[in-house]
């Protein structure tokens, strides 16, 4: 019973969700505030469980440094007040200082060093010399535009523009490849919603 | 300033430091921002509030939305906060409610993005041309009937996806990565300020 209700529940919402292709209705507009009203929630009862287990538990066990994190949290509802809204600046230097550490030494090992090791290739065949010239262009085109877009003193395109036009290029069917990619993985989503509505939703509606 | 400073070069530092206190008030002061982070969602979900019960109050055109949005919000709040998010009942509603409702938007993102394309994409010069044909090919590549007549067009279309994409993708990577090393050293040493609002630098 109650797996009909939700599938009944699950299909009326789809099909609402699916009536904006015809016109924005009430409806629709209910299905997404009930959405947004959820993910809400979501994110506050995950947000309440990570206090519970990693602050308000050790706190309870004796762990008194635990205060710390705790009051930094609440001293950022101090933005609320006017009189004492500069409180919440202490703990928001806190997140963005150990996020920014957290980033540098992130992305030097994981975006950085090991992108880089991974793009010193032999080049031995086709797949590695497109590799290594497209990352290097691409980086190139990023790193040294003013000079990829000045002429040589003859007149004539430097060396850094054909360079940069590389990078351009290869951006370009990164760029087409990844699009293409997502409207493929969109499309099999919609066909999966629309297998899931005609295979299990319809025939709970007739039974 | 002095708080950044001091909690990102000690983040730093412990990625060297492999043991020793350095590393303990490393790890720890991570797990605290977890704490600080799960706070900062809630002073999100006060802005919501506020925002929405201000439309039912001023009693707007969508009040009647706002209340649903605030209605749906406590009774899923309370009952994963009462009975946990892995209970049987937040379980039911997440996968009848809340999943249909992502999977459907999710999906109807394919309609937007054909008509979207249909209407912006003009082969106007080189580069608009490249983005066209490699987005062709791995749209086809991927379509059973295509593939059927041209043989050779799921492996071209493969061979897009793994090596001038991966290309391009690095590169945009490592440029990324410079920028976010390099935006991340203004936070610490204190000449990046606007997250504390008030526009000052």
């Amino acid at each position: 019973m109650a797996q009909s209700i939700g599938t009944f529940l699950s299909g009326f919402f789809l099909i609402t969700v699916y009536s904006y292709l015809f016109k924005e209705s009430r409806l629709y507009r209910y299905t997404e505030h009930i959405y947004v009203g959820f993910a809400a929630a979501h994110a506050i009862v995950t947000g309440w469980h990570n206090v519970k287990d990693q602050a308000l538990s050790p706190l309870a066990d004796g762990q008194w440094l635990m205060l710390v994190p705790l009051c930094f949290g609440c001293l950022l509802y101090a933005k609320f007040t006017k009189r004492y809204s500069y409180l919440s600046r202490t703990p928001l230097a806190f997140m963005m200082g150990v996020a920014a550490g957290v980033t540098i030494t992130g992305a030097a090992e994981a975006s950085f060093v090991k992108q880089i090791r991974a793009t010193i290739l032999p080049l031995n065949n086709l797949d590695n010399i497109v590799m290594v010239l497209g990352t290097v262009s691409t980086l190139a085109f990023f790193l040294f535009i003013p000079l990829g877009s000045k002429k040589a003193a003859n007149g004539k395109r430097s060396f850094m523009s054909l360079v940069s036009n590389l990078g351009r290029a290869t951006m370009m069917v990164a760029f087409g490849s990844s699009f293409g990619f997502v409207v493929m993985a969109r499309l099999s989503y919609l066909i999966a919603r629309l297998q899931f509505l005609f295979s299990k939703v319809f025939p709970v509606i007739s039974q | 300033m002095a708080v950044g400073f001091l909690s990102g070069l000690i983040v730093i530092l412990k990625y060297f430091a492999q043991e020793g206190i350095i590393s303990r008030i490393g790890t720890d002061l991570i797990a605290w921002r977890v704490t600080v982070a799960a706070f900062a969602l809630g002073l999100g979900a006060a802005n919501l509030i506020q925002v929405h019960a201000r439309a039912i109050i001023r009693r707007e055109k969508n009040a009647d939305s706002s209340f649903l949005l605030l209605a749906t919000m406590a009774v899923f709040t309370v009952l994963g906060v009462v009975s946990g998010p892995n209970s049987a009942a937040y379980k039911w509603f997440w996968d009848n409610v809340y999943q249909p409702i992502y999977g459907g938007i999710a999906s109807l993102l394919a309609f937007m993005i054909v008509s979207a394309s249909y209407r912006a994409f003009k082969v106007r010069n080189w580069q608009s041309a490249v983005l066209m044909i490699s987005a062709l090919i791995v749209i086809l590549g991927q379509v059973g009937l295509v593939s059927r007549v041209f043989a050779g067009l799921p492996s071209l279309s493969q061979w897009v996806m793994s090596v001038p994409n991966t290309a391009g993708m690095r590169g945009i990577t490592i440029g990324g990565a410079l920028g976010a090393i390099a935006l991340s050293l203004r936070v610490i040493l204190g000449f990046e300020r606007s997250y504390m609002g008030g526009g000052q630098q």
